[in-house]
């Protein structure tokens, strides 16, 4: 391979490789790419587990957490994602730099910090938690061991209310009063059967009050920490590296191509440098004599063998006292030995043979310039070189005035130099006609050059001038002389060790003409030091007046020297309002004094206060703000200055407190949402486990509000939503719970009902106040709501059980079309709209005379004589057809109808016995069943009275039918009514005698004439001996008391026949006759009295 | 729902594609988490009880899970061959050793019990004091405990390498094969993979009315009102919190030497807070798993109940009481690998 071929190939082998290193270099930039991808998303989700951790701690503190999962879960996360910044392609604390380590081990610490505090937390919760669990017990202890202590039990329910508030809302008032209210509980328990009840309550309320407020500190600190902003310090760190490795890759990828470039054009370059070679040996010679003529100092030539060839007239000027051997041919050393031995060479007095060695060893070997004194006291600088031939070029140059001058300057420049060293100044000088250019030491020094590396050009100072300011500089040094006079300048330099300088200079022109400088001279500070001083204050006053917090400096008094645009943007106060005045200029009223007085107290004393002050801006409007408050001190330790650093957090308030709200309130319609109405109804279902009451849940839902959110927006749903729930207060009582579940559920507790069939009324009561239109965006519009009811205990004890079967029974409404309510069993359900359907009916019964009263005889059985009647209640609807007795008279005495008709009733059928008395002449006992409900109010005996005398009816006609139950309720009015009623001469019979409690008491204590055995004992009394037993001793007392005694519902001749032996005549039956309409009634009366009895209907 | 404002019916036709788009947007935007709006719901809600179902699937790699479980059960972990962790964790017999405290190599006898090693993943830390913040931390130092495994890394590593039921599906499964970090995660995500599901309670949790007796709901109500769920709750019902133990009064004091004082995490962390804190056991399988507490000292369920009750509760709970919590701690038992334990 020929050396030409060797260098072709490889330059292409160099290509092909550079070329190749380019390739893989984009490859790992690719790779890197995707990796910071990966470390940034981990980022990413730190920040995410970070804030669902600060999402949950805020929940804690509502006590809306019921477990902790979610918090444990978010710490194993944090902990494990955290690692990943460790470990595998994520890792950029291993494989970075040490700053990484270290701010990766700060934000670990941080973390773990944080989760201490997370840990903390959650245990004092679950104590909280525990004690707040156990507070309505222990209260109920108090309560049962102090009857007769009227102070104490108060004392204890006002400590559970306030520990609860406190609790719940963790305000110093509350904490404040809970405190007193435990120490005067246990102190007026004390020695008190309810001592020990109340120590346990002081106890629990001691534990809450503690735990609360250190776990209220924790929170505050948990917010307080910096483990966010540290990961960002992290995170920027490593974009920092990133970037630079990044960017080190680019230059590499620079270098590389930089690399081939060379490579190629060296290709070329070289094949054509080969060619070109052979045509470069040609030189002239004559161009040397003709030039030395004109050099303006001493010249001579001398061949190869040392004999002078070539001088000038400077030389024998030079060397006057020689100039006879001056001629060619004539050797150098002859020319030497001559000018010392004649004494012309001063240097060569004191040993001559020696200097002449010298001065010839020196023409043998020429180096750098020297100087010969000579006798006559000129100064010659001599410069000798080799020619190519082997001679020898000497000139020689006049330099006696300028040695001089250099010696004057010499020291004079000694003496600026020491001067320029004290004041650190350096100078320099440069002639722009010859380019010469000269430096102080001290400026070698201020360039971090030593004298003797480094040669001063213009070139070279201003390659060490700062690229941005090269040109700058340039220009002015070169238009100096354009402007007379001292000029200013400052610009950057970088030194061989790469530290940057800031240099301050000063030149000026020193001219000869008007244009044509002769010298530019200046000198130069470094004022890096101050510079840097300088910047560090810059940088500092930008920070505070950039900064995204308010920043106040007071002096030590406390009157504001200067605010930062922040303060001015966040207060609306101008720097000419505030300074000047006191920070008390953004007192609101509603921070506590005792928080001024911490703070002023605690930054007197030297130290910082931290907290969170409620103030009011310029405009009036108040605004939170966390502030920092320092003092700022001189070094001896005296405060100059007050530093305040405060941020704006009412946004975060706002979201704390809404975050309260939306734990336990629906946002939109203010209503309890599902948490707080579980809870309230967990409380209910509690308290009517004690009181033996049932609790009724309904759930509401709004039938097809999906098509009000489609068509009008879901704006109009919204506000549909508000109305509803605004309308559905208007059906409940105080103490009721209305609460929205979901979207469009709502969920009423009735904690107070006495009876489920109430509950419809509410129920009713809803879908008709629901049913009325609406005004949603601009349309009228009808909505209807499907109701789902159940109903504690009977359809479950378990607030999820009530609340899923109030949705099961709510799902059946709707089948059925909407519009309508369901209670949660089938049976229930289908009985409840009947009896609601029947009632409303039964309202409007009396009025639209679809009620009527039917007889039915009294037997004497031996006579077989009617000897009266009972009046019985016959309803017959248009729509339902006869309603049984049995379903409508105890839905008449829940609601009350009772009474109005009971008085229609009595008045009816004494109308009816005056009639038949009047007509035919025949004496019958007209029977009316009483309602234990008209007995309420006492006023019965006086409408009977009234009744009788508007009918003119005998008294003694009348007998009024009592059940037992109005007898168990023993109201003072029942035995007074009874009494009345018996001095009127009105008989009393005894309902249904046996089935209730059938006590014999109340025979005795109460005026009664009749007992009528019950049906149920006479359908059975020929098969069940019990039954014939119970009967015969009915009958059997009843006789020893005096009494009638009648059997009702005898329905066969065996019935009639047992009865009969046993002693009771008096019978009432289907076997006799039905009850009839009063005009049957009639016909059968006269009928019997004209046949002298009445005939069987069973026969 | 008559609207009385009525549109006519091209314009209306041609508004529904676009509302429907809207209300999607919408319904997709309502449905950030906390709001809670499901249409659908005729059963409670799971997260207003303090007590959650176990996930039915743990959701870890099933293969790595079953490489970790083999070197679970495999004694060559130890440096002599004599030890393997089911030596403690008996899965049959509910996670643990049935003994009062941890039994050594050499005989002698540890400080504390051994939990149960089911359901660890729900336990923000593991171990009684909270010593091992992951699983990893925590087989990492069995492997190299003298009083256990005694091994080192690089003798577990080459052995391992050199067994070829091992290298091979470390190999698949591993990008550097057999490695210190691979074998702490096969065995952690084995660890992890331990729960036990589908207990009644769980079940019944999930709507199933029918599956916990009247008494075993009664004794939840009581676990509930007597304050046990305010640190007993979750998915582990425990172990997602540390809590002193000791709360109404020193239980160590009134033992009166009867049993060695431990203070806990404070040997972990030195701060003063921390005395006495342990971390609060899961319960899922407490009915397997006696003796109890943290060194094994109590033999039945009813005397540390009313150990509970008294330094953690500050009350007193009636035996009647006490022994309908134990009949709903009973259906708390789930399943481990599809049978009941």
């Amino acid at each position: 391979m020929t050396r030409r071929e060797t260098i072709v190939f490889s330059a292409f082998a160099m290509s092909v490789f550079a070329i190749a290193l380019m390739g893989m270099q984009q490859g790992i930039g690719r790779f890197e790419t995707a990796r910071n991808q990966a470390v940034e998303a981990v980022f990413s989700r730190l920040q995410d587990i970070e804030r669902s951790l600060e999402r949950d701690i805020l929940l804690v503190q509502t006590s809306a957490l019921r477990h902790f999962d979610g918090l444990a879960r978010a710490v194993i996360d944090l902990r494990q994602t955290r690692n990943r910044l460790k470990r595998g392609t994520t890792d950029i604390v291993n494989e970075g730099e040490e700053r990484l380590r270290r701010l990766y081990a700060r934000y670990v610490g941080a973390t773990e910090r944080r989760i201490a505090l997370v840990e903390r937390i959650k245990a004092r919760q679950a104590l909280v938690s525990n004690s707040m669990g156990y507070l309505p017990t222990a209260l109920e202890n108090v309560l049962d061991t102090a009857d007769d202590l009227p102070v104490v039990e108060s004392l204890a329910q006002s400590t559970t209310r306030t520990l609860l508030m406190f609790a719940s809302a963790g305000k110093l008032e509350h904490q404040n009063a809970a405190t007193k209210n435990i120490a005067e509980l246990e102190a007026r328990a004390a020695g008190t059967r309810a001592a020990e009840p109340a120590r346990v309550l002081a106890l629990h309320g001691h534990n809450i009050l503690a735990e609360r407020t250190a776990q209220k500190v924790e929170i505050q600190r948990f917010f307080a920490s910096e483990s966010l902003s540290f990961l960002g310090d992290l995170l920027n760190a490593h974009l920092a590296d990133y970037n630079a490795q990044h960017a080190q890759g680019q230059r590499i990828y620079q270098v590389f191509t930089a690399i081939t470039a060379f490579l190629v054009i060296g290709l070329g370059y070289t094949l054509l440098s080969l060619r070109r070679a052979a045509h470069a040996t040609r030189a002239s010679r004559n161009q040397l004599l003709d030039a030395v003529e004109s050099v303006p100092q001493a010249f001579a030539l001398f061949d190869k063998d040392d004999r002078l060839l070539v001088w000038n007239e400077y030389l024998t000027e030079y060397f006057h006292d020689i100039r006879d051997d001056i001629r060619t041919g004539v050797t150098f050393e002859t020319l030497v030995r001559h000018a010392a031995g004649r004494g012309q060479i001063s240097d060569a007095e004191d040993n001559e043979e020696a200097w002449i060695r010298t001065r010839l060893a020196r023409h043998t070997n020429p180096a750098g310039p020297f100087e010969i004194q000579c006798a006559n006291g000129r100064c010659l600088e001599v410069r000798e070189r080799r020619t190519r031939e082997g001679g020898v070029v000497t000139t020689y140059t006049d330099i006696t005035d300028s040695i001089r001058a250099a010696r004057n300057l010499a020291r004079r420049e000694a003496e600026l130099e020491r001067a320029q060293e004290l004041a650190r100044w350096g100078s320099w000088a440069w002639e722009p006609e010859t380019g010469s250019y000269t430096w102080s030491r001290q400026l070698y020094r201020i360039f971090g050059h030593e004298p003797d590396g480094f040669t001063p050009t213009l070139d070279a100072f201003l390659d060490a001038v700062h690229p941005s300011d090269r040109e700058r500089v340039r220009s002015a040094i070169r238009g100096a002389h354009r402007k007379p006079g001292p000029r200013n300048d400052e610009f950057r330099i970088i030194r061989p060790d790469g530290t940057v300088c800031h240099i301050r200079s000063v030149h000026e022109v020193v001219t000869e003409t008007a244009d044509n400088p002769v010298l530019v001279t200046g000198v130069a500070h470094d004022v890096t030091d101050r510079k840097r001083v300088q910047e560090h204050l810059n940088r500092l006053f930008h920070a505070i007046e950039q900064s995204p917090s308010s920043v106040i400096i007071t002096d030590a008094q406390g009157n504001i020297e200067y605010v930062n645009p922040k303060f001015v943007e966040t207060t609306g106060y101008t720097p000419v309002d505030a300074i000047g005045q006191n920070p008390s200029l953004l007192k609101s009223g509603y921070t506590s004094d005792l928080i001024y007085q911490d703070l002023w107290e605690t930054v007197s004393a030297g130290g910082t206060w931290r907290g969170e002050l409620h103030n009011k801006k310029k405009d009036g409007s108040l605004f939170w703000e966390d502030a920092t408050i320092s003092p700022i001190k001189a070094p001896d330790g005296t405060v100059t200055h007050i530093l305040a650093i405060k941020e704006d957090i009412s946004v975060r308030k706002e979201y704390e407190e809404r975050l309260l709200r939306q734990a336990n309130f629906d946002e939109l319609t203010e209503l309890p949402n599902r948490v707080l109405a579980l809870d309230r109804l967990s409380q209910a279902l509690a308290r009517a486990e004690r009181e033996k009451r049932i609790v009724t849940v309904m759930i509401v839902n709004l039938d097809d509000i999906k098509k009000i959110n489609h068509t009008l927006g879901h704006q109009a749903g919204d506000q549909l939503l508000i109305e509803v729930s605004r309308r559905l207060f208007t059906c409940v009582r105080d103490g009721d719970t209305v609460a929205r579940i979901e979207g469009d559920q709502f969920l009423i507790i009735l904690p107070d009902l006495s009876l489920a069939v109430f509950a419809e009324v509410v129920a009713q009561k809803i879908l008709s106040i629901c049913a009325k239109p609406v005004t949603l965006a601009g349309s009228e519009v009808t909505v209807s709501a499907s109701i789902g009811l159940t109903v504690y205990p009977s359809d479950g004890a378990d607030p999820h059980v009530l609340l899923r079967n109030a949705h099961a029974a709510l799902n059946r409404a709707k089948e059925m079309g909407g519009n309508s309510y369901r209670f949660f069993t089938p049976k229930m359900n289908e009985g409840a709209v009947r009896r609601l359907a029947e009632e409303n009916l039964l309202r409007h019964a009396l009025e639209r005379g679809e009620l009527n009263l039917v007889f039915q005889p009294l037997v004497d059985a031996r006579k077989n004589k009617i000897i009266g009647a009972e009046a019985l209640l016959r309803w017959t609807n248009p729509e339902l057809g006869p309603v049984s007795p049995e379903q409508f008279i105890p839905m008449a005495e829940k609601t009350g109808l009772i009474v109005p008709i009971g008085d229609w009733v009595l008045r009816e059928a004494c109308r009816t016995a005056k009639g038949w008395r009047d007509r035919t002449g025949i004496h019958v006992q007209m029977a009316v069943n009483v309602s234990f409900r008209q007995f309420k109010g006492g006023t019965l005996s006086e409408t009977v009275a009234k009744v009788l005398e508007e009918t003119g009816l005998d008294a003694s006609t009348l007998e009024l039918e009592i059940t037992e139950r109005i007898l168990v309720e023993e109201a003072p009015e029942t035995s007074a009514n009874l009494k009345t009623l018996s001095d009127m001469g009105i008989r009393l019979s005894m309902d249904d005698f046996g089935t209730g409690y059938s006590s014999l008491s109340y025979l005795k204590r109460f005026p009664f004439d009749v007992i009528k055995v019950d049906r149920s004992f006479v359908r059975d009394v020929t098969e069940d001996p019990d039954d014939a037993m119970l009967t015969s001793a009915i009958i059997a007392m009843g006789r020893t008391l005096g009494l009638e005694i009648i059997a009702e519902g005898v329905e066969t001749p065996e019935q009639l026949g047992f009865l009969r032996d046993r002693g009771c005549d008096f019978i009432q039956g289907y076997y006799l006759s039905r009850p009839l309409p009063a005009d049957e009634f009639e016909a059968l009366l006269i009928k019997s009295e004209e046949n002298g009895g009445i005939r069987h209907s069973g026969r | 729902m008559p609207i009385r404002n009525a549109r006519t019916s091209w314009a209306a036709h041609i508004r529904w594609p676009l509302i429907g788009v809207f209300a999607l947007a919408s319904a997709l935007v309502s449905m950030s988490p906390g709001s809670a709006n499901h249409s659908d719901t005729a059963h409670p809600p799971l997260d207003t009880e303090p007590l959650l179902p176990i996930p039915l699937d743990h959701g870890e790699d099933p293969n790595k899970a079953a490489l970790g479980g083999k070197l679970f059960a495999d004694k060559r972990l130890s440096a002599d061959g004599t030890f393997s962790c089911t030596r403690c964790h008996d899965l049959k017999n509910g996670g643990m050793d049935g003994l009062s405290r941890a039994k050594f190599r050499d005989g002698k006898e540890g400080k504390r019990n051994v939990p149960t090693i089911f359901n660890n993943r729900f336990n923000v830390v593991q171990v009684w004091d909270g010593r091992f913040l992951n699983q990893e931390e925590d087989i990492d130092a069995t492997i190299t405990d003298p009083h256990t495994f005694a091994n080192q890394w690089p003798q577990v590593v080459a052995r391992l390498k050199g067994i070829p039921e091992y290298a091979r599906p470390f190999e698949r499964l591993y990008q550097k094969g057999v490695t210190k970090d691979a074998v702490l995660d096969a065995v952690a995500i084995y660890l992890r993979s331990l729960t036990t599901p589908n207990s009644r309670f769980d079940r019944w949790l999930r709507g199933e009315d029918d599956v916990l007796s009247d008494e075993e709901k009664k004794g939840y109500a009581l676990f509930k009102s007597y304050g046990c769920a305010s640190c007993h709750q979750g998915a582990n019902v425990g172990g997602n919190l540390l809590q002193k133990f000791g709360v109404m009064g020193n239980y160590f004091d009134d033992q009166a030497g009867a049993v060695d004082t431990d203070l806990g995490r404070y040997g972990i962390t030195g701060q003063p807070e921390d005395k006495f804190v342990f971390k609060v056991p899961g319960l899922r399988l407490v009915t397997r798993t006696p003796p109890y507490l943290h060194d094994g000292s109590v033999k039945t369920l009813e005397e540390v109940i009313q150990i509970m009750a008294r330094y953690q509760l500050g009350r007193r709970i009636p035996a009647s009481d006490a022994k309908l919590i134990i009949r709903f701690l009973e259906s708390l038992v789930g399943e481990y690998e599809g049978r009941p334990l």
